[in-house]
């Protein structure tokens, strides 16, 4: 936290979200606070449910409100973006924080070219003509390793294999050479090996163009493979806060030992992978307490009644138990 | 592209040899008989027999059925009982009119059905689009006939705006003043097609921006009526499509109702004429020719559906 301010490219501070229904109000996120720094891969982790996408679609304003309710406060490079006006934050979406999806086979339109969708987003946001933009976009396709994109430009989605279509929508997305990146389990729905480029991709193009990249994803390989820092995710709260190294081998937090311990490993054989016991509870049914505790091995009285804060073990680490406190 | 025109042409084959088999039994089904409509009531039974042999309605319904059959296929679709004319002539000088109608209110239901749809979608739960969709439910449930009387009443006979009935031909009037004639039947046969297509254009909207190709869009910064517009639009017309061909197609069978009570003589007038005079040739006749008309119409949405989907492939 003394990193002087104009290192900080985001700054969110006590981030809730609300859905206002019919038959009351659900909560989805509680109090969510962290920074991502200039040219830094942040990786947010946990279940699915637990509100990192959502995380992502309030930082892009793009739920609808209402029903959402967003309180607290997003600083992008010291601007609160929940007092953006509209048409103020379309000209940030795409342009200086973009978007990447899980499911590269349904995030493209399938009735354009997939270089009229790039094209759009230079005309858009750097005010090219039809001509300019076409050159970009092949220019934006060879950037992304697709083969031959002169030709490439003309093809539908739909003659795209997934790994390409990953690529072209990393190629929208970084058309504008962002500030922010935000990446929504991007390896997800492809392979392997497709997602084992992809990831090459993406760290090649934050390195050459000095992105932040906020990376979202349930999968730990992935994590400890593309970020220096990462989030633990649960219930719509933070967990856990610290560098990869230290998370991965020195876990404080019950669910994060718990993730951790539900990972195969190889060289160990095990008959059955450990699984936390219980689930995830729905949204709106979090614990009033901590909201782990009915899933943790270590749960006490005061875990049930009050809900603990986050505590500071050194400078970079944090963790969100009562195991810690005091 | 004529690979696909002449595979659906084949297969169409059979949907139209049903039509002709249930077209020829339901006209004989129904009872009266042309012979004696043809002589009159009067007439002494001697002569019916005598025309009845004649017109071959003697033979066995099969062998009839047969007789038909083969005579479509060779191209001899017969003469009408009633002026002995030709029944291709006899459709022929009744199409004009007709066409006019049909062609008039598939416009309106595309230039209003589509953009009130539209609209309904963009501004989905509000005022708007509830006053729409209730519209629309008036739209679709008020009988056609008797708006098309509502309408000769008040803009006809009250307001002078429109002829109250009749047609005047192209050639002797000029496209515009036959426009004029068959305003109002279009506009009687067109409006529950506008509603329908209304509805359609809603719902297909509605689901498309459900669609994650829809926020990657939004994702991009594009302003809400380029995704709207450009994105939802293109791909939500599909449906539409289907659904505008479908409504021009039951138009045809709306032509025999709004042309009897405009009283135009066009071929529903002819189809309904027909019908009350057992003319079997006839009927027969502009049945099978409806259902080309539907054959026709289908493998054009088809081929429309190529260019607004590019997955679709017609071959």
């Amino acid at each position: 936290m003394n990193e002087t301010k104009a290192e900080m490219i985001l700054k969110i501070r006590d981030l809730k979200l609300f859905f206002d229904g019919d038959y009351g109000t659900t909560q989805i996120l509680n109090g969510i606070s962290f920074d991502v720094k200039k040219g830094e891969t942040l990786g947010i982790v946990g279940e699915s449910g637990c509100g990192k996408s959502m995380t992502a679609m309030c930082i892009m304003r793009l739920l609808k409100s209402p029903p959402a309710r967003i309180e607290g406060s997003i600083e992008f490079c010291g601007k609160d973006l929940l007092l953006f006006s509209k048409k103020e934050m379309q000209n940030v979406r795409g342009n200086e924080i973009s978007m990447i999806f899980q499911d590269p086979m349904t995030s493209l339109n399938p009735v354009f070219t997939v270089g009229n969708q790039l094209e759009e987003v230079f005309m858009l946001h750097q005010g090219m003509s039809r001509q300019e933009a076409r050159k970009q976009t092949v220019e934006a396709l060879r950037m992304v390793n697709i083969p031959m994109p002169e030709k490439r430009v003309k093809d539908y989605p739909h003659q795209m294999s997934g790994g390409m279509r990953q690529r072209v929508m990393i190629a929208m997305a970084l058309a504008c050479q962002p500030k922010l990146l935000i990446a929504d389990e991007p390896t997800t729905a492809l392979d392997v090996t497709i997602q084992a480029q992809v990831l090459d991709l993406m760290r090649n193009l934050r390195d050459e163009l000095g992105t932040s990249i906020l990376f979202i994803t349930h999968d730990l390989g992935v994590v400890s493979e593309m970020c220096e820092r990462a989030i633990v995710f649960y219930c719509g709260e933070i967990m856990e806060e610290g560098p990869v190294s230290e998370l991965f081998s020195n876990p404080k937090h019950p669910y994060t030992e718990g993730l951790l311990s539900a990972l195969p490993r190889i060289g160990q054989r095990k008959d059955k992978l450990y699984v936390i016991p219980g689930m995830v509870p729905p949204a709106g049914q979090f614990p009033t307490g901590c909201v782990f505790v009915e899933r943790c091995k270590y749960a006490k009285e005061r875990c049930h009644a009050e809900k603990p804060d986050m505590v500071r073990l050194d400078e970079k680490h944090t963790v969100k138990c009562f195991r810690y406190q005091d | 592209m004529l690979k696909f025109i002449i595979k659906r042409i084949l297969s169409s084959i059979p949907v139209i040899l049903v039509v002709i088999t249930f077209v020829f039994f339901i006209m004989r089904v129904i009872p009266g008989d042309p012979a004696i409509l043809i002589l009159g009531d009067e007439a002494n039974s001697k002569d019916v027999e005598i025309l009845r042999e004649k017109m071959g309605l003697n033979e066995p319904l099969l062998v009839q059925y047969v007789n038909y059959v083969k005579d479509i296929l060779t191209g001899n679709w017969g003469n009408s009982y009633y002026n002995n004319e030709s029944v291709f002539k006899n459709i022929k000088d009744r199409l004009e009119p007709t066409v006019l109608i049909v062609i008039y209110s598939t416009l309106i239901s595309i230039f209003l059905g589509v953009p009130l749809g539209i609209l309904a979608a963009r501004y989905r739960n509000t005022f708007l689009d509830y006053t729409l969709t209730t519209a629309s439910v008036f739209g679709l449930s008020i009988p056609m006939f008797w708006l098309g009387i509502m309408m000769v009443f008040l803009f006809g006979v009250k307001l002078r705006w429109f002829p109250v009935q009749g047609y005047k031909e192209i050639q002797e009037v000029g496209l515009k003043t036959a426009l004029y004639y068959v305003s109002m039947p279009s506009i009687a046969l067109g409006l529950q097609s506008v509603a329908s297509i209304a509805r359609y254009t809603r719902s297909a909207m509605l689901d498309v921006l459900n669609n994650d190709y829809i926020k990657t869009a939004r994702a991009k910064g594009l302003p809400v009526n380029k995704v709207f517009y450009k994105h939802a639009l293109k791909n939500s017309l599909s449906p539409v499509v289907t659904q505008i061909g479908f409504s021009m197609v039951s138009m045809l069978g709306g032509a025999v109702v709004i042309e009897t009570v405009f009283n135009i003589p066009g071929m529903g007038k002819l189809a309904y004429d027909s019908l009350m005079r057992r003319d079997y040739a006839q009927e027969q006749a502009i049945i099978l020719y409806m259902a080309l008309v539907f054959v026709f119409v289908n493998i054009i949405v088809d081929i429309i559906y190529k260019y607004l989907d590019p997955r679709i492939e017609l071959d």
